[in-house]
């Protein structure tokens, strides 16, 4: 594994879901990743600034405060210009899709997520190959 | 005053004069004859005689004459006078008719009648009563003066109004006060005088009664007043009718608004439903496809070969669950038009070989020749990529899918007129004629389809036809039993866009 060559990358991975959100995080630890979790929007915001990973994984439909209010915060604010967001979620539909990327979602990942797309894709936005 | 009374008296007098000058002159004559030879007293007094008759009989002439100039002049005044009464007569009537139908509503229309009646027959009030359908005649519009609410019940035989109505026939009083049927709350409130009933009739079907009142004696209706009311009930029948029709017109169209909106809304909330229900059931799926997923990649441990096998089967099914339900939202989308479409000039040879390379491995699995034909030069459309590679993929699972061992199944693209034509052909079961008309109906089957217990959903062209009718092209089918299938997909080189295009981004987009 890499982590021993560069710093571990940290990713905030938030869903209501923990079944899922358990799946998401074992994933991403066999990645090499260390991961924070959080099982609604407001806790997902608080621990985005407290933390400041180096990426978000947010589902949209959580208690508290939606996965796109997470994220219009968090594009609203300077201080996290250069964190990336992939928004993981079942709503598949082009209009959500579209919201996403409006509000300034790096990427959009639906749910059932293959876990080879979700390594590629968390790679490709943190510069890893 | 008439200019007449001071006229005649004038002609008469000096008529008179004339006639009793000649019959002095006659008179003196006759004496002068009669009085005995001839001097010259005499002859001079006959000279004179003679004049005076002379000058009499032009004085009558004169005036006989003048008589009849005048005569004449006061006939073309009179003639004029007419002519031109009647010619205001017909402008009024032609500028009511004019009004008349080109009133908005019902109620415009009755009221510009009763004004126009009052316009021309210079009444004081001009009521319309028509039935209200409860049994009595009540006042629908009103012009002239203010007036009290009116309704008389049907049953009321001593009512005018009412034996107007029933007779078709119009009722003139002269002097209101001094009848007896007559309501004294009309005449006393209105210092009413002389009033006509006029029947309004349709189709020869009485459907109101005009009343028009006079504050000022009128001894007898005149034929003119008469007549120019008669037109204006007869007017007013046709274009209360018409405006009525078109208040009905009118109702229908907010009754359909209304029905398209609830419609509108029943298929917003239809979409939702498929949305979050689509939503509920991918949530769960997830975890199973991702947990299954996790054991067969070992990361847990490892399985014995039968294990391994069956948690393959639950991982297929579970993922032909996904497809449905993906299928079902796809459909849910296209139906409510609410598909967006991202179009990109792409060149349709990159979709067509990675769709194809895909089912390379599916077609030899059934040992089926798979065929390609691509143009040398670029093949180039406004599509949405995804959504085209979406329809070539279920038109190639569907030829692959019906066709037997042995079989070919040929893709082909190309140029047509005004677009690009795609095609996938076989040599597979085919579709009979009856079937091909419900083709692309959701969950339809086709009979030998179903009968060979080939799976499927029949969503798959449902959702192809959806996608290329958003494209604004066409899809069609060609089949005959037996002998194998042909589709052809037409998509225009530049389409007139049917749904809301997003502008292009750079958006990775995702399928499971």
């Amino acid at each position: 594994m890499s982590e021993f060559e560069t710093p571990t990358a940290r990713v905030l991975v938030a869903d209501d879901e923990p079944h899922l959100l358990r799946l998401v995080k074992f994933r991403l630890e066999r990645e090499g990743y260390e991961v924070l979790t959080a099982t609604d929007g407001e806790s997902a915001l608080k621990v985005a600034r407290e933390e400041r990973p180096d990426l978000c994984v947010l589902d949209v439909m959580m208690p508290k405060r939606s996965g796109f209010d997470v994220l219009r915060e968090l594009r609203s604010d300077d201080g996290f210009a250069g964190m990336k967001v992939i928004m993981l979620t079942a709503r598949a539909q082009d209009r959500d899709v579209d919201v996403g990327f409006s509000l300034g979602a790096d990427d959009y990942i639906t749910k059932p997520f293959s876990p080879q797309e979700l390594r590629v894709r968390i790679g490709a936005h943190l510069g890893k190959r | 005053m008439n200019p007449r009374g001071r006229v005649i008296p004038r002609d008469e007098a000096l008529y008179r004069l004339s006639v009793f000058a000649a019959a002095g002159c006659i008179a003196v004559m006759l004496a002068a004859l009669f009085a005995g030879p001839s001097t010259s007293l005499d002859r001079q007094g006959l000279l004179i005689g003679v004049s005076v008759l002379a000058i009499g009989a032009c004085f009558t002439t004169l005036v006989t004459v003048e008589r009849l100039l005048r005569a004449l002049r006061r006939q073309r005044a009179e003639t004029l006078e007419s002519a031109r009464s009647h010619a205001e007569d017909l402008q009024t009537v032609v500028e009511i008719a004019r009004r008349l139908p080109g009133a908005a509503d019902a109620h415009t229309a009755r009221e510009a009648m009763c004004n126009g009646v009052l316009e021309v027959c210079g009444g004081m009030l001009a009521v319309l009563m028509e039935p209200d359908g409860a049994g009595s005649l009540v006042a629908s519009a009103v012009a002239g003066a203010d007036a009290a609410p009116m309704r008389v019940s049907l049953d009321d035989d001593a009512s005018v109004t009412v034996s107007a109505f029933r007779s078709a026939e119009p009722y003139f009083v002269a002097d209101l006060e001094g009848h007896p049927a007559v309501s004294s709350r009309l005449a006393a409130s209105l210092d009413a005088v002389s009033a006509l009933w006029q029947p309004v009739v349709r189709d020869t079907l009485p459907v109101g009664v005009l009343i028009v009142v006079w504050d000022r004696p009128l001894e007898r209706l005149s034929e003119r007043a008469a007549a120019v009311v008669g037109l204006f009930a007869a007017e007013a029948a046709v274009a209360i009718e018409r405006a009525d029709l078109l208040s009905r017109l009118e109702g229908l169209n907010r009754t359909l608004r209304m029905q398209v909106e609830a419609l509108r809304i029943s298929d917003q909330l239809k979409t939702d439903f498929v949305s979050s229900v689509s939503h509920e059931l991918r949530t769960p799926l997830a975890s199973i496809i991702g947990y299954v997923d996790v054991m067969l990649d070992g990361d847990v441990g490892t399985f014995t070969d039968e294990q391994r096998e069956f948690m393959s089967i639950v991982q297929e099914n579970a993922r032909r669950l996904l497809t449905l339900i993906n299928d079902l939202l796809t459909l849910s989308g296209v139906e409510s038009g609410k598909m967006v479409l991202r179009r990109e000039l792409t060149d349709l040879r990159g979709v067509v070989e990675r769709c194809v390379r895909d089912q390379l491995q599916v077609a030899e699995a059934s040992d089926l020749r798979l065929s390609l034909v691509l143009p040398a030069d670029p093949v180039e459309a406004q599509v949405d990529a995804d959504r085209i590679g979406q329809v070539l993929t279920n038109l190639l699972a569907n030829a692959i899918k019906f066709t037997g061992a042995g079989g070919r199944v040929g893709v082909a693209l190309g140029r047509a007129r005004n677009g690009v034509a795609l095609s996938v052909s076989d040599t597979g079961i085919g579709i009979a004629e009856d079937d091909q008309t419900r083709l692309f109906e959701r969950f339809f089957r086709a009979r030998n389809a179903a009968d060979n217990s080939i799976p499927g959903t029949g969503l798959g062209l449902a959702i192809s036809k959806g996608i290329v009718d958003a494209h604004g092209g066409t899809l069609t089918v060609e089949s005959a039993l037996d002998e194998g299938t042909a589709i052809t997909v037409l998509l225009p080189t530049d389409p007139v866009p049917r749904t809301p295009t997003t502008s292009p981004k750079e958006i990775p987009h995702v399928r499971v």
